[in-house]
């Protein structure tokens, strides 16, 4: 088996296409196409965008005989697999929407991950499920008592009885898929896309943000089920022309050397990922591999996801220097769900660019004043540094306001609005949830917060209090679900948040918790409890403080204050430290400790 | 149970020791019976990290899915059992 090449004659069309259709119709004429790597970085599937073209619409009419309404969703187990991609492009020959439904297991998440699919399902309201053989009975679970027209395996769907009818026409403004933004049992939120809106935001990126060129190769080890991993590797490759290859999300969180090599073999020019990602890849090259490895063609590398740390890609640019790979190709940026992906991207072939402003300026008046960071150790005065993420794709405009909708001007830090053709119609069947960030005349309320300078994005943190932990979103809300449903828990006891860890800054999920009860044992207890819940059900790590009552912050109509139960909690977290350490202030890390933005969340 | 898949049982589970030994227990000592889930704060990548381990010691391919039903370190080692014995 040889992977598809990556160049050929027909003439690179940057998804200036009406539909997706229209898309993988004129990709069908090349000879591109999209390749599967295994554990082992063997090369297992590969198929062209043409003998796939046959495949899919094969696909279709099955689908099709199925006698559905046009638009019923199709949920999608989504595991790195030819499948995937199959059942994605099939749905839209047959006017059906695909839905892209995690393939994730944390250690004895069984329970909390058929909840999680039957919350999707029945969220989006799916007449037809698909999940690979051994992700089968987890869905089967998920869907018994759902009325769903079929439910199988993709040979299940192989035995269904074509339909001979012509495939449907598909308008420009029928649904192209349904994008959930956070995995959350309780609260799914589906991003409603359109062919016209995503196909406007891909022609803007490859276009302007990657300026695509007919040399230029794809490669991932992204999840199905994620924004980046959806648009920007499986359908901007093909409303692109251009080969792709993939690696299991499993295979590379094991062996994350296996993205290099298939990089280094294939002379990939894109990829994309998390810092996480380049972090844990950083800390497994040996010397030796580097060595063996051409990466000199990889000419962007965007980071996103979550907020952008410096040092995690200061460590992968040197490890892999001797590849041939420049730190130029970092590429941060910035992107959501909410906006099909991308908003804006630094530019290319620039080092990483950091502002550095003072801190207090921009906490207590929200003003990003520069402040050198040599000046700042003379003066004792606490440096933030925030990571350039770039000028807007040309087709966004933005507003940066304050709390009351105001305009705010340069260097003012507010809520980043934006208006555009790549922007979502709604959340699927969410009329309020929609109506709070989406504005009649087109503005979205993005959450984030964030200020211009020279015509650059800057994002500092988050007005809406989602937790991002290695690039995945999770609502503060599900943490303090899990916690309260422990007995002698209260609805108001819970706060959850997510913090840098003392011990390397990376973010931490942390539950504050009030509590009544006084044996030691029994507290000891509640928290383990608690822990391995969060850990079930989110494979994370989560700190727990037993707290006593009326400790967490509310507002005035007595909402939980969230960001308040979090500033206490590092205000205990300090204090505890000065308590044990004699002399805090000079070992006191410069830059300051921000909620989370969502970078393409 | 034969001597042939008791040796392989204690085999697996002394890797698994091994490699867990890097990893705090919350409280007492690391068992068959210890709970990866309540009892240690592995997070998902400690975990891929154990995996890998495992995958290369033992010549197998631990899918994700078998995950789902994992608690203690036995049932860890009961399922990697069924995949060495799978394979040969």
């Amino acid at each position: 088996m040889q992977a598809t090449g990556s160049s050929h004659s027909l003439a690179l069309r940057r998804g200036d296409f009406t539909t997706l259709i229209a898309a993988l119709d004129y990709a069908a004429k090349g000879d591109t196409g999209v390749n599967f790597y295994n554990a082992r970085g063997e090369l297992y599937a590969s198929s062209t965008y043409a003998d796939l073209q046959v495949e899919v619409i094969a696909l279709a009419r099955r689908l099709i005989g199925l006698g559905l309404e046009p638009g019923a969703r199709v949920g999608l187990v989504a595991e790195t697999s030819p499948h995937f991609v199959r059942f994605f492009w099939a749905c839209q020959y047959a006017g059906l929407v695909p839905v892209p439904l995690p393939a994730t297991m944390h250690i004895g998440g069984h329970a909390g991950y058929v909840a999680q699919l039957r919350g999707l399902i029945e969220n989006c309201g799916a007449s037809v499920a698909m999940a690979p053989t051994e992700w089968m009975s987890f869905l089967e679970e998920a869907t018994t008592g759902a009325d769903l027209t079929f439910v199988g395996t993709p040979d299940d769907f192989e035995r269904l009885t074509p339909s001979t009818n012509e495939l449907p026409t598909v308008s420009p403004e029928s649904i192209a898929y349904i994008q959930y933004t956070s995995g959350s049992t309780r609260f799914p939120r589906g991003v409603v896309i359109d062919h016209t809106t995503v196909l406007a935001n891909i022609n803007d990126m490859s276009t302007n943000g990657l300026k695509m060129t007919e040399q230029d190769r794809f490669g991932s080890w992204l999840p199905f089920y994620h924004d980046m991993g959806l648009v920007a590797f499986i359908m901007m490759p093909m409303a692109t022309q251009r080969s792709v290859d993939f690696l299991g999300t499993q295979d590379f969180a094991m062996r994350p050397r296996k993205w290099l090599e298939m990089m280094s073999a294939n002379r990939t020019t894109i990829t994309s990922g998390p810092p996480f990602g380049y972090d844990l890849a950083a800390m497994r090259v040996r010397q030796s591999d580097a060595e063996q490895w051409d990466l000199s063609a990889l000419r962007v590398a965007c980071v996103g996801a979550e907020m952008i740390n410096p040092e995690p890609l200061k460590r992968f640019a040197e490890a892999l220097a001797p590849s041939g790979f420049k730190s130029t190709a970092f590429l941060p940026c910035y992107g959501m769900a909410e906006c099909s992906l991308g908003i804006s991207f630094a530019g290319l072939d620039e080092e990483l660019k950091i502002d550095y402003v003072d801190a207090e300026t921009m906490q207590e008046d929200s003003i990003a004043k520069p402040l050198d960071p040599e000046e700042a150790q003379k003066s004792k005065r606490r440096v933030a540094r925030y990571v350039d993420c770039g000028a807007l794709l040309p087709t966004f405009e933005i507003a940066i306001r304050d709390e009351h909708g105001n305009d705010l001007s340069e260097r003012q830090a507010g809520v980043i609005n934006l208006r555009g053709p790549s922007v979502m119609s709604h959340y699927f069947q969410e009329e309020a949830i929609t109506r709070e960030c989406l504005s009649a005349d087109g503005w979205l309320d993005t959450g984030d917060i964030g200020y211009l300078a020279n015509g650059r994005l800057f994002v500092t943190g988050r007005q809406k209090d989602m937790i991002i932990i290695h690039g995945r979103n999770i609502w503060p809300e599900d943490l303090e679900y899990l916690a309260k449903t422990q007995p002698g828990i209260n609805y108001t006891d819970a706060a959850a948040f997510s913090v840098p860890s003392e011990k390397d800054q990376q973010e931490t999920a942390v539950i504050v918790l009030q509590c009544r009860e006084r044996d030691e044992i029994k507290r000891a207890r509640l928290i383990k409890t608690i822990a391995s819940l969060v850990r079930s059900e989110y494979g994370i790590d989560c700190v727990i403080e037993l707290v006593p009552t009326r400790t967490l912050p509310r507002t005035s109509s007595g909402k939980l204050a969230r960001a308040r139960a979090r500033l206490d909690y590092l205000g205990r977290r300090q204090a505890a430290k000065v308590q044990h350490t004699p002399d805090p202030v000079g070992t006191l890390p410069v830059e300051e400790t921000m909620p989370q933005a969502r970078y393409i969340a | 149970m034969s001597h042939e898949t008791q040796d392989l049982e204690q085999e697996i589970l002394d890797v698994l020791f091994e490699r867990l030994s890097k990893f705090p227990v919350k409280s007492g000592e690391l068992t068959a019976q210890t709970s990866l889930v309540a009892d240690m704060s592995l997070d998902s990548v400690n975990m891929m990290e154990l995996l890998m381990e495992v995958e290369d010691t033992f010549d197998i391919s631990f899918p994700l899915n078998m995950m789902a039903n994992v608690d203690t370190v036995q049932n860890l080692a009961d399922q990697i059992k069924l995949l060495v014995e799978k394979k040969s």
